[in-house]
């Protein structure tokens, strides 16, 4: 697949964007918290590995290239963000703490709830912790795999996602009745 | 393994299976009387739940087209992008070439056109009117009518052109590296970025060598300053369209380890790492505790970016 995308086969290409659009969606949303950037995150993902296709000499798994490129892209639109959030003023900032919740549909259910929690955990975790989080909760990824995409030793992997769920938790317990 | 402090550490490697055997029956003895673990092992265990069920986006039905519109206005803006280097360039060259022969001439062109002298400051739309066809007129006169043999004539006036050439616009032509003069139509810079780009550093860009070069104005060779003529400097900025970048050199061996700490401190795009002032503090100090010798540019402002590279190449 990679050798016909390689030579601007874009129908390979489009195979594999069927194959891996709804990860990169997934990481992107995890990252984002926002659908709609999320989707904008994972079409600039594709984008980039249209045009940098060339360069991949498959000394790592396609798919591990695909989430480095994913974790830069969603990098690139968090720092935007950032400089972004810079000239909001706080009523805009509101908006953007409440975030999302028209997505999910129990809007009202226990569930929904627990949902919007953990979305507003995850907001307030940094980037490195959330993105550690996302790849191997949500993700199912190994540590290896994790330790390539991110070019961090497997130790460093596992402290990182450790400390990542301590965070994660501390911020969780201020609704702790939830999830028990 | 009776107590709480020694337990709640390793909750989570008992959920992941990483303990030994010894400490697995230990936690789990602890776990029948202690109702405070049992509640945080249940606390722990319902957030890996609720993230691994975490509800995603679905994918929009016409998310394939979106990316396959994108795909092509890339496309379109790299050949524009192309294009317009390949124009620029075309447009430098000949105005070098035309500036180089209209100055050879310059008794001739005073003559004919009434130029100014050409020792005196210029801008760029003067050096535009050199390139015209008008210009290069004389210059066929002179061609015909000057002695085939006035060899040392002209060589003297290439002299002068050089140093009547830095003297136009120093600060200009002391930007232009020579690789980048776009003399050549057979590449891009869009070419050349992709080119040097590998799955390790998915945006990578050769550029930043040229970059180094001119943040930091080091000896740029006469043969680029003269090629440049009025224009070329500006063609390189239209080219590249980026801005200088500091550069952290480290011995071959730690470049790796260097490079990973930077996108822990960092965010890295097209091979540039940026960080604020602080997360740069720490980066500077594990990057000097893993190469000591590490070169490290200073920190000017809220934030810097940087590339990483190996030190003597």
């Amino acid at each position: 697949m990679v050798k016909l995308i390689k030579s601007g086969d874009r129908q390979a290409f489009n195979l594999l964007v069927t194959e891996y659009q709804q990860r990169v969606i997934n990481i992107s949303y995890s990252m984002l918290s926002d659908r709609e950037e999320a989707y904008d995150a994972a079409q600039e993902v594709f984008v980039k590995i249209y045009r940098y296709i060339g360069n991949f000499r498959g000394d790592s798994s396609l798919s591990t290239w695909i989430y480095r490129i994913t974790k830069n892209v969603c990098s690139d639109f968090l720092r935007k963000r950032r400089e972004a959030v810079i000239s909001l003023d706080e009523e805009d900032e509101k908006k953007i703490e409440i975030g999302d919740t028209s997505y999910f549909p129990e809007k009202h259910s226990e569930r929904a709830e627990m949902l919007r929690v953990l979305k507003n955990a995850m907001e307030r975790l940094d980037e490195n912790s959330r993105m550690v989080i996302t790849l191997y909760e949500t993700e199912d990824l190994s540590y290896d795999e994790i330790s390539d995409i991110l070019n961090l030793p497997v130790g460093t992997v596992k402290s990182r996602l450790n400390r990542a769920r301590e965070k994660l938790k501390n911020i969780l317990s201020e609704n702790r009745e939830l999830f028990l | 393994m009776n107590k709480c402090e020694d337990v709640i550490p390793i909750l989570e490697k008992y959920i992941d299976d990483e303990l030994t055997e010894t400490e697995k029956q230990g936690v789990e003895e602890h776990l029948k009387h202690c109702t405070a673990c049992s509640e945080e092992l249940a606390f722990a265990n319902a957030v890996r739940t609720v993230l691994k069920n975490t509800e995603m986006p679905k994918v929009p039905s016409d998310f394939l087209e979106r990316v396959n519109s994108a795909v092509d206005n890339t496309k379109k803006k790299k050949t524009f992008g192309i294009f317009a280097a390949r124009t620029v360039s075309t447009v430098a060259a000949c105005l070098v070439i035309a500036t180089v022969l209209s100055l050879n001439n310059k008794d001739n062109l005073t003559e004919h056109m009434n130029f100014h002298d050409i020792s005196a400051p210029r801008t760029d739309t003067e050096t535009i009117i050199i390139g015209t066809d008008e210009a290069e007129k004389p210059n066929e006169e002179k061609t015909e009518e000057a002695p085939k043999n006035n060899e040392k004539k002209i060589a003297e006036n290439n002299k002068k052109v050089n140093k009547t050439q830095k003297k136009v616009q120093p600060e200009e032509h002391k930007e232009v590296p020579i690789k980048e003069i776009p003399l050549s139509t057979d590449t891009s810079a869009e070419e050349a970025s992709a080119a040097d780009l590998h799955e390790n550093e998915p945006a990578a860009y050769s550029f930043d060598a040229e970059k180094e070069n001119i943040s930091e104005n080091k000896n740029i060779p006469e043969t680029a300053i003269a090629a440049t003529g009025g224009g070329g400097g500006s063609s390189v900025r239209m080219m590249g369209g980026q801005k200088s970048t500091k550069s952290v050199y480290a011995d071959k061996e730690c470049i790796d380890e260097i490079k990973a700490k930077a996108e822990e401190y960092g965010l890295l795009e097209d091979g540039i790492y940026t960080m604020d002032a602080e997360n740069y503090t720490f980066f500077a100090k594990a990057a000097e505790s893993i190469d000591p010798q590490c070169e490290l540019p200073e920190l000017s402002g809220e934030s810097i970016s940087f590339t990483i590279k190996e030190k003597g190449v």
